[in-house]
């Protein structure tokens, strides 16, 4: 058995077509959106590209973390790897691995089986993903009577022990609620306890702790770690928070326009960027001193989904930007000096010429 | 104003002036050239305090019907007060489930109050019948961007449908104007005007957050109300948003219109650094009631209540590192008495009570909010005394406090 969980290998990802592109109705309260097929097709029936070669992989028990722009493919990402990519979306090339199963082109009836048992996972607005009629402890309980094989009341007993564990100051009182009655942070610890109920393999965590106040946040990422320990769980963590993914993850992606522009250990790439957009992100990131506000942004924007861009896709607003970046694709490249082991890479031409954390002196400066 | 006028704005002052959001995209976007985002440090931003409040609530308590436990209701915001001035940011901070939530969506009208007094600019919506209501909702002087986004949007409708609807609902403008105008909030809030043809669910969690604040802010409100506008967004982007609710506040809404009718807003965060970077005043909520109230960099540099000085110290980006350390104002958590029933304080107790390390006797009553100087409240028996008691060990601050109290009666 290989050391290796799920490996994504050179994944392509085409969104808006198809005739399910626009206007198809999304099915609201159901866990998954299914129907997304994830039979790699060629020409990606006519749609744009918004996932151009991500590759990486995911050892037992490791935690491996997406931060980036918003827009630049983080959950598509995840959803392609998970099979549940919405109507309209389809992997138009590449490998999914999970434990040596190829998941491309994979019939559902075996997905749901891995979904079911093996990943569990929590998107973005987790409220949508809970049946609005069922109580949220049912909806758990649920978990643990379909995939531990629990009886009515040790099920009971293991739901309100996990919400418990998850921080939830009156599981009982939260067993019996709805979800409409529970406030954002109360759902999402709700959502995250059903996705790891049924002791999964791999947790795929898409902002799930965007809701929570510090302290409840260092609550849920002990328990997170604590599961890491116990279970050997493996997570798939996507941010916004650089300090949780700096807690919680081993490894790091920086996505840019649908790319993986750096990679590496978490953190060597926070403290050390070799990206010029990587930097650029952790610039504009802290806050720095709240008293003063400076509140800066990264000059422009990135390239829509499906620009055919012939070069570097954050040319357009790096400042070390020359014309050679723009005249031919730029590949990930090892970073020679980046240390013993530390197994980094970073998509860009300038690349050991630059020292990208440095600042421009043009651009500089709050903008005035 | 009153709400006849409300309703009967007319439509040129409602349809923002549509600027090209075509081409030069790249440069508009990060607006650094846009004068109304310069922000001086430390510069007074918000109005005079003198200045009649656009939104007061008074009193305002909300319950919901209990599931479970010994009472039938759980009260879930108890007597709050607050107020927002014109050109205002007020932010809202508390742990999960303190009822920040549930504040915004009584001040809008979604969820149902049992008291208090919600005036806007002079009328108590919370009087109003019906159709008043429903008129006044339509009417567009609030708007609410929803903490989970999916749930502002309509599925079914496309990105650009929904940003418009507060136009098309009071049928401001003509088809071309409103178009106009969603490009433009489109625009302002970073995404590309083509998501207006996707649904929401083919476009991305920080997209789909950024579109709910254009729906809001689409129709030039006169009080916008944020829950969590940028926890989905990655740095830039929340600058960028949070840039342009403070050029939103600053600018009046028309050439030739007053100080009075700069938008006020709310903002709910867990984020308090970016909090503190543009609101004018924070209000504390601990367990549904209001237990801090006051100037946002004063607040965070020496917050007066025990339960804020701990929200800020547990918070890393604005902790003082001269300031208390979150163990010194903590409860050792032997002496935590948090379940109902065990070694109960009366029910008319402080709040925060059983978590704080500063608690006596006097706390067994709820403190009442009274004003520690002029512009900032706190509902603390202890303040500002309970200072004095925090060299020493947490658990004998209260001790300390007790022979303080003593020894002042004697
Ligand atoms: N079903 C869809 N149809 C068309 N475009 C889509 C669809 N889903 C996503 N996209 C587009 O693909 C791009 C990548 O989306 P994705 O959701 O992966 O972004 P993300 O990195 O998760 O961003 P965020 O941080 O904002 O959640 C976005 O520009 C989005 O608009
Ligand atoms: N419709 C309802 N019925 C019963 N209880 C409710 C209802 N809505 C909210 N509550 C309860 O009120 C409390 C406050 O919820 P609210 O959503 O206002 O919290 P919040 O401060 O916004 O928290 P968060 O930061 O997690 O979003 C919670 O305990 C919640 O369970
Ligand atoms: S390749 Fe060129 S444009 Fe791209 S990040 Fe590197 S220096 Fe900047
Ligand atoms: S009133 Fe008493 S219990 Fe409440 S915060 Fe003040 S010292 Fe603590
Ligand atoms: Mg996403
Ligand atoms: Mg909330």
């Amino acid at each position: 058995m290989s050391d290796d969980l799920l490996r994504v290998d050179d994944l392509h990802i085409t969104v808006g077509g198809g005739p399910a592109g626009r206007r198809n109705r999304q099915r609201r309260g159901g866990r998954f959106r299914r129907g997304g097929r994830s039979s790699a097709t060629a020409a990606g029936s006519g749609g744009l590209r918004a996932v151009h070669g991500v590759s990486f992989t995911l050892r037992r028990g490791e935690a491996v973390g997406f931060v980036g722009e918003s827009g630049s493919g983080k959950t598509l990402t995840c959803r392609a790897a998970l099979g549940v990519l919405a109507p309209g979306c389809d992997v138009s090339g590449g490998q999914i691995d999970f434990d040596g199963t190829s998941l491309v082109g994979l019939p559902r009836r075996q997905w749901d089986g891995l979904r079911g048992t093996r990943i569990g996972a929590v998107f973005q607005d987790p409220g949508s993903y809970l049946n609005p009629s069922h109580t949220v402890g049912r909806q758990l309980a649920e978990q643990f009577r379909i995939k531990v094989g629990h009886g009515r009341r040790e099920a009971r007993a293991a739901a309100v022990a996990l919400l418990a564990t998850l921080g939830l100051h009156q599981p009982e009182l939260v067993y019996h609620q709805y979800p409409h009655e529970l406030s954002g942070g109360m759902l999402q610890r709700v959502v995250l306890a059903i996705a790891v109920a049924g002791e999964p393999d791999l947790l795929v965590a898409d902002e799930a702790t965007t809701a929570l106040d510090v302290t409840v946040q260092a609550e849920v990422l002990e328990a997170l770690d604590r599961l890491r320990a116990e279970l050997g769980l493996a997570v798939l963590a996507v941010s916004h928070d650089l300090a949780v993914i700096a807690q919680l993850c081993d490894r790091i992606l920086v996505f840019y326009a649908g790319e993986v522009v750096e990679t590496g250990p978490t953190a060597d790439v926070l403290a050390n960027p070799r990206h010029p957009y990587t930097a650029a992100l952790l610039r504009v990131a802290s806050v720095g001193d709240w008293r003063r506000r400076e509140l800066e942004v990264i000059d422009g924007s990135a390239p829509p989904v499906g620009a055919r861009i012939t070069g570097c896709r954050f040319a357009d607003r790096c400042t070390f930007a020359t014309d050679a970046c723009r005249t031919a694709p730029v590949d990930l490249r090892a970073v020679p000096d980046g240390g013993p082991g530390a197994d980094r890479a970073v998509r860009c031409i300038r690349l050991g010429e630059i020292d990208p954390a440095a600042r421009a002196p043009e651009r500089a400066g709050v903008p005035a | 104003m009153n709400l006849a006028d409300l309703e009967a704005r007319p439509a040129d002052s409602a349809v923002p002036p549509a600027t090209p959001a075509t081409g030069d995209r790249g440069r508009g976007r990060g607006r650094t050239d846009d004068p109304a985002v310069a922000v001086e440090p430390g510069a007074a931003r918000g109005p005079a305090s003198d200045t009649e409040p656009l939104l007061s609530v008074r009193g305002l308590t909300v319950s919901f019907r209990a599931r479970s436990g010994p009472s039938r209701r759980t009260t879930v915001l108890r007597d709050v007060s607050l107020d927002v001035r014109p050109g205002e940011i007020v932010g809202v901070i508390g742990e999960t489930g303190s009822g920040k939530t549930t504040l915004a969506r009584a001040i809008v009208g979604l969820a149902p109050s049992d008291a208090g007094v919600i005036d806007v600019d002079g009328t108590d919506i919370r009087r109003l019948r019906r159709r008043a209501r429903r008129g006044f909702r339509r009417g567009g002087a609030i708007r609410f961007v929803f903490q989970d986004p999916l749930r502002a949007l309509d599925p079914d409708l496309t990105v650009g449908r929904s940003v418009a609807e507060g136009l098309t609902v009071a049928g401001r403008g003509t088809r071309d104007e409103q178009q106009a105008a969603v490009a433009d909030a489109l625009h302002r809030v970073g995404l590309d005007p083509a998501v207006a043809d996707r649904l929401p669910g083919a476009i991305s969690g920080g997209q789909r957050q950024r579109a709910s604040i254009a729906r809001a802010i689409v129709d030039n409100p006169r009080l916008l109300i944020c829950d969590e506008p940028v926890s989905a967004l990655d740095g830039s982007n929340r600058n960028l948003i949070l840039r342009l609710l403070d050029t939103l506040r600053r600018t009046p809404a028309g050439a030739d219109s007053a100080e009075r009718d700069r938008l006020g807003m709310i903002i709910i965060s867990h984020d308090l650094s970016s909090l503190a970077g543009i609101a004018d005043r924070v209000v504390v909520l601990y367990r549904g009631r209001v237990v801090e109230d006051g100037p946002i960099a004063e607040v965070f540099s020496r917050p007066r209540h025990p339960y804020t000085a701990l929200l800020i110290a547990s918070a890393p980006s604005i902790r003082d590192e001269h300031g208390p350390s979150p163990a010194q104002l903590r409860r050792p958590a032997d002496q935590l008495a948090d379940r109902p029933g065990e070694r109960g304080r009366p029910a008319d107790a402080c709040v925060f009570a059983h978590r704080c390390p500063f608690a006596t006797e006097a706390c067994d009553h709820t403190p009442a909010l009274e004003p520690a100087v002029p512009g900032w409240t706190v509902a603390c028996h202890h303040e500002p005394t309970w200072r004095s008691a925090l060299s020493t060990n947490p658990a004998e601050a209260a001790a300390t406090l007790t022979e303080g109290v003593n020894n002042d009666a004697r």
